[in-house]
C-alpha cells in the first residue's frame, strides 16, 4: 500500500492511495493518513483512482478521519473511486456520508463550495 | 444446509491476521479465469467474513483455524467458512442504519452489510461445535457477452424497481422504451415541467437540484435508482432539475406502458413504493438536519464571541503598561482576527524591581486554542509571580501544560524578565520568534542566543537562557507570527525584514504606542486588504533611566 500526498491548492492537499485497502494495507498507512488528514485546517481530497481493493477496516478508516476533519472544521472528499469500489462505499452508506467525486475538477468545486 | 458441491476447492486458513494474508493469495490463484468484479466481490465478502471470525470468534482453547471450500456450479459460487469459535451468527446481526450526519456515523459494523449486499445467499448453522457460514454469490458475465451490447435486451438486476423480479415483459417494454445518453453536466429534467416518463438510470450517476444555480447542493441519484416517479403516481409537475453528474444511460418509460405492462407485474409497485419512501425519508431528514445545523451553528458563533471577550479580559489593558515604573515605557496590543485565536501577552511585576513581559502563540484556532491560551496565561502568573524566573523556568512551565495535554495543543513563548534597577535583562524563548532589539535608536536587530523549543508537547526539551543588558534608549519589541506571517492578496508573506524596515522608519523618540500603531500600520498596508487570518500581537518596550 502506497500513499502520495501534495498541496493542491493553499486550502486543500490531496493524499493519493495506490493499493489495497485491506487489513495490512490499512495498517500500513493510517498513521501516516491521519497526520496527513488531522495536522492543520487543509481541506482533504483522497484520490482513490489506485485503489484496487477496498474493506470494511479502509472504510473504517476513511469515516473516522473524515469525521476528524469535519470536527476541525473541514472537509475530506473522494475522488475518481473504480467502478467497484465506489460501489462498495456505497453499499455501506458511506457516499452519504462522505462526498464522492468522479474527478478532481468536480471535487475542488465541490471543496469550495 | 447440503455438503458444497464437487468440483470443490479446500483451504486451511490460520485464525489470526496472517489468515488474511494467505486467503488473498489463494484467491489471486484460485480465481484467475473469473470477471474482475465477481473476483472482487468474492475477495470482499471472504475478507468481511474471515475478519469476522477473527474479531468475534477468536478462539481460546481451540485450534485457530478456519476452514473454507468453495465451488462452482450454475454460474455461482458457493463458499463455506467453518471455525471452531464461540457460536456467533453474523446473519443474525441487525444491519446498521445510515446516520444522518458525519458527526453521528460510528465507524464499523460495515462489513455484514457488505456481505449481505453481494451474496445472493447468506446461511448459517452451528453445527459440531463449529460455526458454519456458506455464501453464494453470482458469476458475473464477461464483459463481451453482456447482453446490453450483443443483443436487445439490457441488464436490469441493478435497477431497483424489478429488484428480484425476472419477466420476459420487462424486456419488452424497455426494448421499445426510448434510450437516452447524456453528456456531464446535461439536463434530464426541468422543474415545473409536465412528465410522463418514469425515467431509469441505468448508468452513471445523476443529482438532483431544487434550482438551477450550479453551486447548490443536490441529492445524489445511483445507478439503478429510477427518476421522475413522484409525477408518475400524482400527476403533478416535476419538483426538481435533475443533472447528469457524469456519463449517464438512462431508460425512459412511458407512463403508459409503465402502468399497464410493468405495475401489474408482481413486486414492481412494492418496490417503488419502497424507493418512494426512502426518497422521502431522506429528504425530510436532511431538511431537519440543516435547520439543526444553523440553530447549532447561531448558538455557537454567540460562545465564540463571549468566549474571546474573557480571553481579551484576562490580558493586561494599562496604558502605559507598568505606570508605577517610570524607568520603563511598555506598550502591547492584540488585533484578533475572525476567529478566535491563539495568541497571547502579558506584563506583571515579579517583585519591586524586576519585570515580567511575555508574547505567545497557541496552535490553532477555535476553541481549543482559547482553552489552552487561558491556562498558558494562568501558568506563567503562577510561576512568574514572586519568584524570580532562572533556569528551570520554562521547563517547568513546560511540563506543566504537557500534563492533560490530551489535544496536543502546543505553544511558542517568548519570556523578557528585566531589572529596571540596572537594565539586565534575561530572555526566554519556546520556539517562538526572536524579538528585536534597537540599541540607541540604531536598526532593529533579532535576538538571537536563547533556545528551546515549543511548550506543551515534549517534556523533555532543554532551554537556554540569553543575557543582556539594555542602556538607556534601547527598545525591545516582541510580536508574533501574525506579524510575519501576514499574507498579501499575491500570497507574499510580510517577513522579518520587512517587518524590521517598518520599525526602523518609526522616529527613535516616538512613544511606544506609536511604533506599535505604525507596525500594525505597516501590516495593513502589506496585507492590501487580504483578510487577517491569525491574530497579530506586538509588545514594545523602551528602557529610560534607572
Amino acid at each position: 500500500m502506497d500513499l502520495g500526498h501534495d498541496e493542491l491548492t493553499p486550502q486543500s492537499r490531496r493524499i493519493r492511495l495506490n493499493g489495497r485497502l485491506d487489513l495490512k494495507g490499512t495498517g500500513e498507512i493510517e498513521a501516516r493518513f491521519a497526520s496527513l488528514t488531522g495536522s492543520d485546517s487543509r481541506n482533504i481530497l483522497v484520490d482513490m483512482s489506485g485503489v484496487d481493493f477496498l474493506a470494511s477496516i479502509g472504510m473504517r478508516l476513511l469515516l473516522t478521519n473524515a469525521k476528524a476533519k469535519a470536527r476541525q472544521g473541514g472537509k475530506m472528499v473522494l475522488v475518481a473511486p473504480k467502478a467497484m469500489v465506489w460501489e462498495a462505499l456505497e453499499t455501506a452508506g458511506l457516499d452519504t456520508l462522505i462526498p464522492i467525486y468522479a474527478d478532481e475538477a468536480a471535487a475542488l468545486a465541490g471543496l469550495s463550495a | 444446509m447440503d455438503a458444497v458441491p464437487a468440483p470443490t476447492a479446500r483451504l486451511v486458513l490460520s485464525n489470526d491476521h496472517a489468515g488474511l494474508a494467505e486467503l488473498a493469495e489463494w484467491l489471486a490463484r484460485f480465481a484467475g479465469g473469473l470477471p474482475e468484479q465477481t473476483v472482487f466481490r468474492l475477495n470482499l465478502v471472504l475478507t468481511e467474513a474471515v475478519t469476522n471470525i477473527m474479531d468475534h470468534a477468536r478462539p481460546t482453547d481451540s485450534e485457530g483455524r478456519i476452514e473454507l471450500a468453495c465451488a462452482i456450479a450454475d454460474g455461482q459460487i458457493v463458499v463455506e467458512l467453518a471455525d471452531d469459535g464461540p457460536p456467533f451468527d453474523p446473519t443474525a446481526q441487525a444491519p446498521k442504519p445510515i446516520p444522518a450526519s458525519l458527526a453521528e456515523a460510528r465507524p464499523g459494523g460495515h462489513g455484514i452489510q457488505l456481505m449481505r449486499h453481494y451474496t445472493s445467499r447468506l446461511d448459517y448453522r452451528r453445527e459440531d461445535h463449529r460455526n458454519r457460514l456458506r455464501m453464494t454469490l453470482p458469476v458475473d458475465p464477461p464483459p463481451e457477452a453482456r447482453p446490453a451490447g450483443s443483443d436487445n435486451t439490457l441488464d436490469y438486476r441493478h435497477i431497483q424497481i424489478f429488484q428480484g423480479i425476472a419477466d420476459p415483459r420487462i424486456d419488452e417494454v424497455l426494448a421499445s422504451s426510448r434510450h437516452l445518453h447524456l453528456a456531464a453536466g446535461e439536463r434530464l429534467i426541468e422543474a415545473g415541467q409536465d412528465n410522463h416518463y418514469l425515467y431509469l438510470l441505468f448508468d452513471g450517476r445523476m443529482e438532483a437540484r431544487l434550482s438551477s444555480e450550479r453551486s447548490e447542493k443536490g441529492i445524489a441519484i445511483a445507478r439503478g435508482e429510477a427518476i421522475g416517479e413522484l409525477s408518475i403516481l400524482d400527476g403533478q409537475r416535476t419538483s426538481a432539475h435533475v443533472y447528469a453528474a457524469g456519463e449517464c444511460d438512462v431508460v425512459a418509460v412511458h407512463e403508459d406502458d409503465f402502468w399497464q405492462r410493468l405495475a401489474p407485474l408482481p413486486g414492481v409497485l412494492r418496490n417503488l413504493t419502497r424507493l418512494v419512501t426512502q426518497r422521502l425519508r431522506t429528504s425530510s431528514e436532511r431538511m431537519l438536519h440543516t435547520l439543526a445545523e444553523q440553530l447549532q451553528y447561531e448558538h455557537m458563533k454567540k460562545e465564540l464571541a463571549a468566549a474571546r471577550d474573557i480571553q481579551m479580559g484576562l490580558l493586561p489593558h494599562g496604558d502605559p503598561l507598568f505606570p508605577q515604573h517610570p524607568e520603563v515605557e511598555v506598550h502591547a496590543h492584540l488585533l484578533p482576527a475572525k476567529e478566535v485565536g491563539g495568541d497571547l501577552y502579558d506584563a506583571f511585576p515579579i517583585d519591586d524591581e524586576h519585570l515580567l513581559v511575555a508574547v505567545g502563540d497557541v496552535s490553532g484556532k477555535g476553541m481549543p486554542a482559547a482553552l489552552f491560551m487561558m491556562r498558558t496565561v494562568t501558568l506563567l502568573r503562577s510561576q512568574g509571580r514572586g519568584r524570580l524566573p532562572d533556569e528551570q523556568f520554562l521547563p517547568t512551565l513546560n511540563h506543566l501544560l504537557c500534563e492533560g495535554n490530551e489535544a496536543d495543543m502546543f505553544v511558542t513563548l517568548c519570556v523578557v524578565v528585566l531589572s529596571v534597577r540596572t537594565g539586565r535583562l534575561v530572555l526566554f524563548n519556546g520556539g517562538h520568534p526572536p524579538p528585536l532589539l534597537s540599541r540607541a535608536g540604531g536598526p532593529f536587530e533579532a535576538v538571537t542566543g536563547a533556545k528551546g523549543a515549543l511548550l506543551g508537547i515534549m517534556p523533555e526539551v532543554r532551554f537556554q537562557s540569553r543575557d543582556l543588558t539594555l542602556a538607556p534608549g534601547d527598545r525591545l519589541v516582541l510580536y508574533s507570527d501574525g506579524v510575519t506571517e501576514a499574507e498579501n492578496p499575491q500570497r507574499d508573506m510580510m517577513g522579518q525584514e520587512r517587518t524590521q524596515a517598518d520599525l526602523d522608519e518609526c522616529p527613535a523618540e516616538a512613544p511606544m504606542a506609536s511604533l506599535v500603531a505604525s507596525l500594525i500600520e505597516g501590516v495593513n498596508l502589506f496585507a492590501a486588504g487580504a483578510e487577517q487570518s491569525d491574530d497579530i500581537t506586538i509588545l514594545a518596550l523602551r528602557y529610560r533611566e534607572a
